[in-house]
């Protein structure tokens, strides 16, 4: 533990320390414990995590899991079960079939085709269901590297990802894809790389392995403006209103905040900005592309749409165009 | 934090859990309610928080790491009740504010409500950082494992939220202009 001792922090710390009002604890443990009996506790994966075995039991185990996985892995050479590569841009629907792809090696899984960067292809079914419960996301690790990617996991089984290729260079994106897990497969994703699950979970683990694009329901238009260094700052709604071509403010103008919690643009240090976004269908976020390219305005779409505009004085006013997930968060696509 | 209580629970043992959320809800609550500044609204995310401590306690590897690991739920359990409550609910219900306040002896007086406006327009990603660090007093390393972020993400998201804070104090006393995030 430890105390800053500038003086606008202990305003602050005073501040915080003395709005106590109206807690009531007592209250909420009763309705904790009210509600265990119908809350079943999620099982371990690896049952050597847990206390009270010795070495004997772990290493047997191990030993078993070592056979399990001999065995799971020999039988899915021989059937070619994986899934990676999947339907191209223009068939990503929920119930479409795997095509025959060929099995990616263990020690260098290919990099999957079928996302897009952006707004989905005209008719694309929208993942479903529309609204879903995070159950975790993550920062995807990759040969060395802290990040090679994001992972969203959902209790409905969804697992939304987005791996960055080559890791090294970060050149390319895959866009955000989608497969479906068992709830027994839910339990067992614990922030792998989702290149390398296919190997790592057994195939009861999944619902449906195949590596779709993940078609979301809504967009939202966030905005920040870029100096020379980097974000630096958000205009308010009304002056970023004022810098775009009229059809695509009015598209924006009068939409609802979304994420209302913030998209964090990070730069280091103290250049993080929080951007402010704005909620679309997908219908008008088509639209919102048009107006703009219709204005020469292009998006880049190597992460994420990006479209430059000329912002205040030297700077640049960004807009991304960013999907949102079923839990109603956006995540900074380009952001590392 | 008492470790044999958490491998009990960990086994599925109820009565090991009561206790251990005996302890935590208190502080569970405290902190939540800073963050979310609305008590209904904590006290949801501190019960969410704790029935996630419950579920997931089984996936926990490390006993010794349950006190960052159950604020690390608890702080993702404001998350979410913020994002609800702003696109579900009408405006929250506003801490007590309104009377001058003086603060630390210093002679510098502080109008509570100031202050309260100015933290509510941090994101919750910063007030939780604000929270853990000047109410929980957690060091940087002990926040960074509570967020699962690294220590400069940490250092930097205090260091933005505290000069917002100053900011939006000093510019109370000023005319409006563009407001300047960073």
């Amino acid at each position: 533990m430890s105390r800053d001792h500038e003086p606008f922090t202990h305003l602050i710390e005073a501040w915080l320390d003395d709005s106590d009002d109206h807690e009531d604890p007592e209250t909420v443990l009763n309705r904790v414990i009210a509600r265990l009996d119908a809350t079943p506790q999620r099982p371990a994966w690896w049952p050597a995590r847990t206390t009270g075995m010795n070495n004997t039991v772990r290493f047997a185990l191990a030993a078993v899991a070592v056979l399990v996985i001999a065995v799971v892995g020999i039988s899915l050479l021989v059937g070619g079960r994986p899934n990676v590569g999947g339907p191209g841009p223009a068939q990503p629907t929920a119930s479409s079939t795997p095509p025959p792809t060929p099995a990616p090696t263990s020690t260098q899984p290919a990099i999957p085709t079928a996302g897009f960067i952006g707004l989905p292809p005209p008719g694309a079914v929208s993942s479903t269901p529309e609204v879903g419960e995070l159950v975790d996301d993550y920062f995807v690790p990759q040969a060395g590297y802290r990040f090679a990617g994001y992972a969203r996991l959902y209790a409905d089984g969804r697992l939304i990802w987005s791996m960055f290729y080559p890791v090294n260079e970060w050149s390319n994106s895959t866009g955000y894809l989608e497969q479906r897990l068992t709830p027994e497969g839910v339990d067992l994703v614990r922030r792998q790389d989702p290149l390398k699950l296919h190997e790592l979970l057994p195939s009861s683990a999944w619902a449906d392995e195949t590596i779709r694009p993940y078609v979301p329901s809504r967009y939202a238009a966030c905005h920040y403006v870029r100096d020379a260094v980097g974000p630096a700052l958000t205009l308010e709604r009304p002056e970023m209103l004022s810098l775009l071509p009229a059809t695509a403010a009015d598209l924006l103008s009068g939409q609802e905040t979304e994420p209302p919690v913030d998209y964090l643009v990070p730069m280091g240090n103290d250049r993080d900005v929080v951007a402010d976004c704005l909620a679309l269908t997908t219908e008008d976020a088509r639209s919102f592309d048009e107006a703009l390219r219709a204005a020469g305005i292009e998006p880049d779409d190597r992460y994420v749409f990006q479209y430059e505009l000329g912002g205040p004085g030297e700077t640049t006013l960004v807009i991304d165009l960013e999907p949102v997930f079923p839990d109603g968060t956006v995540n900074c696509s380009d952001c590392g | 934090m008492d470790r044999e209580l958490v491998t009990r629970a960990q086994q599925g043992d109820k009565e090991a859990f009561t206790r251990l959320a005996d302890g935590l809800t208190a502080p569970f609550l405290s902190v939540a309610h800073r963050i979310l500044r609305d008590i209904d609204l904590a006290e949801d995310a501190t019960q969410s928080a704790l029935l996630n401590v419950w579920q997931r306690l089984p996936q926990l590897r490390d006993p010794d790491r349950f006190e960052a690991w159950s604020y690390r739920l608890l702080v993702r359990a404001c998350y979410d009740e913020g994002r609800r409550a702003s696109r579900w609910t009408s405006p929250v219900r506003m801490l007590p504010v309104g009377e001058s306040w003086t603060a630390d002896g210093s002679g510098t007086v502080i109008d509570r409500d100031q202050l309260e406006r100015a933290f509510r327009r941090l994101s919750a990603e910063h007030r939780a950082v604000v929270v853990l660090r000047h109410y929980r007093h957690l060091s940087l390393d002990q926040i960074s494992e509570a967020l699962e972020v690294p220590v400069g993400t940490v250092a930097s998201r205090l260091h933005y939220a505290v000069r917002e804070l100053r900011s939006a104090l000093e510019a109370d006393a000023r005319p409006a202009e563009t407001k300047v995030v960073s």
